[in-house]
């Protein structure tokens, strides 16, 4: 008989126990998480920026640093999966920009504030979160337009550059590909401002897909050569650092552009990553934009504590709304060397 | 008694209770929890369903963009920029002009490129590509129409800015009616920006799909931002049903992704919603509450259905277990008022192993106890009572030797001196006689033995020797006695006279007792009516003493020491006086009182005294009697005053010296007698010689009286029946009488021998004899 009291009073006594106990709250006065979410991981300008915000917010805040592989619909999941975890900000760098939409709606549902970065999304679709959501990037056109810029300075300054002395500054463009806004927009800009600026710029051949990526830039540059002939490529243009690298590397392999004055092309790249400033120091490459991930990964950091802390977003930082008012852009810098 | 519901209908009624509202609440929490389940798992299907739809389309999408983004990268399309715009034909003009441009001839391969790609790709309706102006270049030259201000379009500007894949908002085409998807991108060359147009067919990319995923009751459908439906597995849906101005629709679109429930074409309706990627589409599921709730009505019907066969197995365990234990309880009951009723050998058949089964084997062990201890008792009575007529006849026989004697020694001349001794003798032997005979009532009262004897009688017959008696111990005192009995009192009663005649001569001979100047008396009259409320006891059953009957009052009032508020509360309990130190100073058992008490209960009526120490006391008692008829018989005391016949008489005695006090006794009284000392020798003398009366003795070696009685009277000659033949014995106990009487014997006195009482019963039989049998029931000796 004891026994059976026993065991019903365990019986009777366990669930309330648990039930006291389960729910004990696991967050105080803690710090506050943040959830940060990259297209991919692979892309040395997007981890910097992700370096960045993780050495801004070491000490003040729990930084989760997800990889959605370039799939929106696993992005989606992270988001879903992190509000649920109880995240108190997001930072979005979005695989898809039209995706953005839903995400704002389910930060809005879940109360949390979502700061999207790098990737810019339609900024009306985002508005149905007003108040907790914002975009940190560039003014996608800039980057185009100073390396525009830079080229009308290499025409200007190096006549020997036209090779042929044809009068027209022929050049091959190493395009990412024809649906990123950013790749096309430097694509675009950066010709079209050197045309506007005077230069005679002339388009070797097709523009040459190479996603970002350094080797492909360099298999395409060896093809290009062949394709062409070393004698009439007079200038490279990339839109960023890597596949500039590439195309120097095959260059050199061609024998340019390893210190012998009268063999060299000249190289124009986006991003200023350490190897590429690195190679225009030596004299490999001539000129590289600017974008600041330090700086964009600064602002997303602090931005997305302010927000956890559900203070003013733009708190203890210089920048300021654009004329959309939710959105702060990060400057581009032409860089050439030690020579500016 | 209004019994209440039997365990047999409450035992299992209650427990069916019980499980049928367990049944109902658990049912009703499995359907309830099944309930929520099924709409999770229901609602989640809903979802998986849209954002797989949305998945698929999506992906769909991609693949065209992938198209787009191939075509963008040819040189083709890429030198196709460079293209002036292209004017449509004017009407008139020379068709084939043999001077077809240069220009014209790489727009018509540009455009002839496209048309081989929309064919390769399968699910474009027509290409275009358009300079920054919006221009056309090439493409479908037949519809470029549809192209015209196109700078002005949302869509076209957006491509411009964003450098972006864009998929815009469906139009409806103008040529086929289909709906029309326009997908854009940029394309760029040497600092030139055009634009490259698709229309994909909705239709294509998005039916397979829905139709992979409808179900019964459960319908996907692509709606457009304004909630028009732009896809869907019905053609009748197009256009004809519109989402868009549903009050729930604002509020789907506002959560971007989600389910929720509405009311609408006459049902409700739980709906999915999905943002598809990239475009500006959603994926919409619609399910029908037949659909939600289809597998929940299975499951509460197998509940229901479970809880049913439950609650009928349960009725048929009820039945099967509660039905034999409610039998055996009955049967139990039933043994209990079997053995209530007197029934000591009944015995219960229950063999089960259980507690009733223990139950019913301790209660027939209990029964086989409590009858083995009451025939034990039973045993321990009888043989009390064996030996309490033992003891009397015994201790009465030496008295009967003792009376006798002095009484024979009384009348042999004795001195003055002498006299006086022998008178004391006699008197203290009779006081002896007195206690003891109180005993024996005591006894018998105890032990329900007690017998009331009610026959017709004269009130004031019975009376008369009750004063005599009494008379003589007052004049002994100095006292007066004084007996009335009230105008309204009928003589003619029917009442027991013997222990009438008990209580008036033991509540007189105590008041006589008590008494020290003044005097005694009785008072019989009719009781009021307040005075049936009295009674402590039940009435016994007083049918003997006819239709009509009163109850009488007897007042017998002394001027003695009176009894104190406190004693008379205890005076009629066994073994007490009203003062331990009276029992000192008066004598007495203490008996007489109670078996008064007792006897005037038995007689239908109760006993009280009213009293004050000092002043006397007034003893009350009552009967019930019945109303004599007037017929009634010649009684002994009436003989007495006969003169005495000459008789010869037989007397079997066997001690002698009862033999010597009869023969004294009887010789006084002139009646000769042949001695025997057995029943052999009584018969024998019996058929030898010739005797008026018999005077047998009961307990007598060789043979006893009653044997000798029964044998005499089985004789043929007519004698045998005639002779009367008269008990005498020691043996007082109640039953001696009726022994005798069966015998065959006509009478019967009790020993010591009353002179009185014996010249009575010679006198009365005597001089009947030959008068016939003795059915005739005289008043026999009595025992007081």
């Amino acid at each position: 008989m004891w026994k059976m009291k026993r065991l019903l009073t365990i019986t009777l006594a366990l669930p309330a126990f648990l039930l006291l106990f389960c729910p004990l709250p696991l967050h105080g006065a803690e710090k506050p998480r943040i959830g940060v979410l990259l297209y991919r991981q692979d892309d040395i300008y997007i981890s910097m920026v992700s370096s960045a915000v993780q050495n801004v917010l070491r000490g003040d805040a729990e930084v989760r640093v997800l990889s959605a592989g370039s799939d929106q619909f696993t992005q989606t999941e992270q988001v879903e999966s992190l509000l649920a975890e109880g995240v108190n900000a997001l930072a979005v760098n979005l695989v898809d920009t039209q995706a953005a939409a839903m995400i704002a709606g389910k930060a809005k549902k879940a109360g949390v504030p979502v700061i999207f970065f790098n990737r810019e999304p339609d900024l009306d679709s985002i508005g149905v979160y007003a108040g907790h959501t914002c975009f940190v990037g560039t003014q996608i056109e800039d980057a185009g337009r100073m390396q525009g810029g830079l080229i009308k300075k290499l025409w200007d300054a190096h006549p020997e550059y036209d090779r042929n002395k044809d009068g027209r500054f022929q050049y091959l463009m190493f395009q990412a590909n024809t649906d990123n806004p950013e790749a096309v927009a430097r694509t675009e800009f950066s010709v079209r401002t050197a045309l506007e600026l005077g230069v005679p710029m002339a388009q070797l051949g097709d523009s040459l897909m190479c996603e970002w990526d350094e080797n492909l830039a360099r298999e395409a540059m060896l093809l290009a050569l062949s394709l062409h002939g070393e004698a009439v490529v007079e200038l490279v243009i990339a839109n960023n650092d890597s596949m500039a690298l590439g195309a120097i590397s095959a260059l050199n392999a061609h024998g340019y552009n390893s210190g012998d004055k009268t063999r060299f092309i000249p190289v124009v790249g986006v991003d200023a990553i350490p190897a590429a400033v690195a190679a225009i120091q030596e004299g490999a490459m001539s000129a590289t934009v600017k974008q600041d991930a330090e700086g964009m990964g600064r602002a997303v950091a602090i931005m997305s504590l302010n927000a956890a802390r559900g203070v003013d977003m733009l708190t203890g930082t210089a920048l300021e709304w654009d004329s959309s008012g939710i959105a702060v852009r990060i400057p581009y810098a032409p860089y050439e060397g030690a020579r500016d | 008694m209004s019994k209440s519901l039997s365990l047999r209908i409450k035992l299992p009624l209650s427990i069916l209770l019980v499980v049928i509202i367990t049944l109902s609440f658990s049912t009703a929490y499995i359907v309830h929890t099944a309930q929520s389940v099924i709409s999770g798992v229901r609602s989640s299907r809903i979802d998986d369903v849209c954002s797989a739809v949305s998945a698929s389309i999506s992906v769909q999408l991609q693949r065209a963009g992938k198209d787009m983004v191939m075509a963008a990268g040819l040189p083709a399309v890429l030198n196709g920029l460079d293209l002036p715009a292209y004017r449509a034909p004017e009407s008139g003009a020379p068709r084939s002009s043999a001077h077809v441009s240069a220009a014209e001839a790489s727009r018509a391969a540009l455009s002839a490129m496209l048309h081989r790609m929309k064919t390769a790709c399968g699910y474009y309706e027509s290409f275009f590509l358009l300079n920054g102006q919006g221009e056309v270049l090439a493409g479908d030259l037949a519809s470029a129409g549809m192209m015209s201000d196109v700078a002005a379009q949302q869509w076209f500007k957006d491509t411009i800015k964003k450098s972006t894949f864009t998929v815009y908002s469906p139009l409806l085409s103008a040529v086929t009616g289909e709906v029309l998807l326009p997908v854009s991108l940029k394309a760029v060359y040497n600092g030139k920006a055009g634009v490259l147009v698709g229309y994909l067919q909705l239709s294509k990319i998005t039916r397979p799909i829905l139709r992979d995923y409808a179900q019964p009751g459960l319908r996907a459908y692509v709606i457009d931002e304004e909630g028009g439906i732009v896809s869907s597995m019905q053609a009748k849906d197009m256009g004809s049903r519109r989402f868009g101005d549903s009050p729930w629709f604002s509020e789907l679109r506002a959560t971007v992704s989600g389910s929720l429930e509405a009311y609408f074409d006459g049902g409700r309706k739980t709906l999915g919603f999905y943002h598809i990627p990239q475009s500006k589409l959603f994926a919409l599921v619609e399910a029908d509450e037949e659909y939600m709730l289809s597998s929940l009505r299975a499951i509460r019907n197998a509940a229901l259905g479970a809880g049913l066969l439950t609650a009928l197995l349960s009725a048929g365990c009820l039945c099967l277990y509660i039905f034999p234990i409610t039998r055996d309880i009955n049967m139990l009951s039933r043994f209990a008022r079997r053995i209530t009723n007197g029934e000591q050998d009944a015995t219960v058949a229950i063999s089960r192993h259980d507690e009733l089964g223990d139950l019913a084997e301790s209660l027939g062990r209990m029964v086989s106890t409590l009858t083995d201890m009451l025939q034990r008792a039973n045993a321990a009575t009888k043989a009390k009572s064996e030996f309490l007529a033992r003891m009397s006849h015994e201790i009465r026989t030496p008295m009967n030797g003792i009376i006798g004697m002095a009484y024979l020694a009384m009348h042999d001349k004795p001195d003055e001196v002498q006299l006086n001794y022998l008178r004391r003798i006699d008197g203290s032997a009779k006081t002896l006689l007195g206690v003891i005979n109180d005993i024996l009532d005591f006894s018998k009262i105890e032990a329900n033995k007690m017998e009331i004897s009610n026959k017709e009688m004269s009130l004031s017959l019975v009376l008369r020797p009750v004063y005599d008696m009494l008379l003589i111990k007052s004049q002994e005192k100095g006292l007066e006695l004084n007996f009335s009995i009230d105008e309204d009192v009928p003589d003619l009663i029917i009442s027991d006279s013997l222990r009438l005649s008990q209580i008036c001569i033991n509540i007189g001979s105590n008041a006589l007792k008590f008494t020290e100047k003044g005097g005694v008396s009785l008072r019989v009259s009719r009781a009021a009516a307040q005075m049936e409320e009295l009674r402590s006891t039940p009435l016994p059953d007083t049918s003997d003493l006819g239709e009509e009957n009163i109850l009488l009052l007897f007042s017998i009032k002394d001027t003695g020491i009176g009894i104190s508020r406190e004693a008379s509360e205890r005076i009629f309990e066994a073994f007490s006086q009203a003062d331990g130190s009276t029992t000192r100073k008066y004598g007495g058992t203490g008996l007489g009182l109670t078996i008064c008490q007792s006897l005037s209960r038995m007689m239908g009526g109760d006993i009280w005294v009213e009293s004050e120490t000092g002043k006397g006391s007034v003893f009350n008692f009552t009967i019930r009697v019945g109303i004599g008829s007037g017929a009634l018989q010649e009684s002994e005391d009436e003989a007495a005053e006969e003169p005495m016949p000459p008789l010869h008489v037989l007397l079997a005695e066997d001690n002698e010296i009862n033999q010597e006090i009869a023969l004294g006794v009887l010789g006084e009284m002139g009646v000769t007698a042949t001695v025997v000392s057995n029943g052999q020798e009584a018969v024998e003398n019996w058929q030898k010689e010739s005797f008026d009366l018999i005077l047998m003795d009961i307990q007598m070696p060789v043979m006893d009286g009653l044997s000798a009685a029964r044998d005499i009277r089985g004789q043929s000659a007519p004698r045998a029946t005639q002779i009367p033949i008269i008990a005498m014995t020691a043996n007082a106990m109640s039953g001696d009488r009726e022994k005798s009487l069966e015998a065959g014997m006509n009478a019967h006195i009790t020993k010591p021998l009353d002179a009185q009482e014996l010249r009575r019963a010679l006198i009365y039989w005597g001089t009947r004899a030959g008068a016939g049998a003795a059915d005739q029931a005289p008043a026999g000796g009595h025992d007081a």
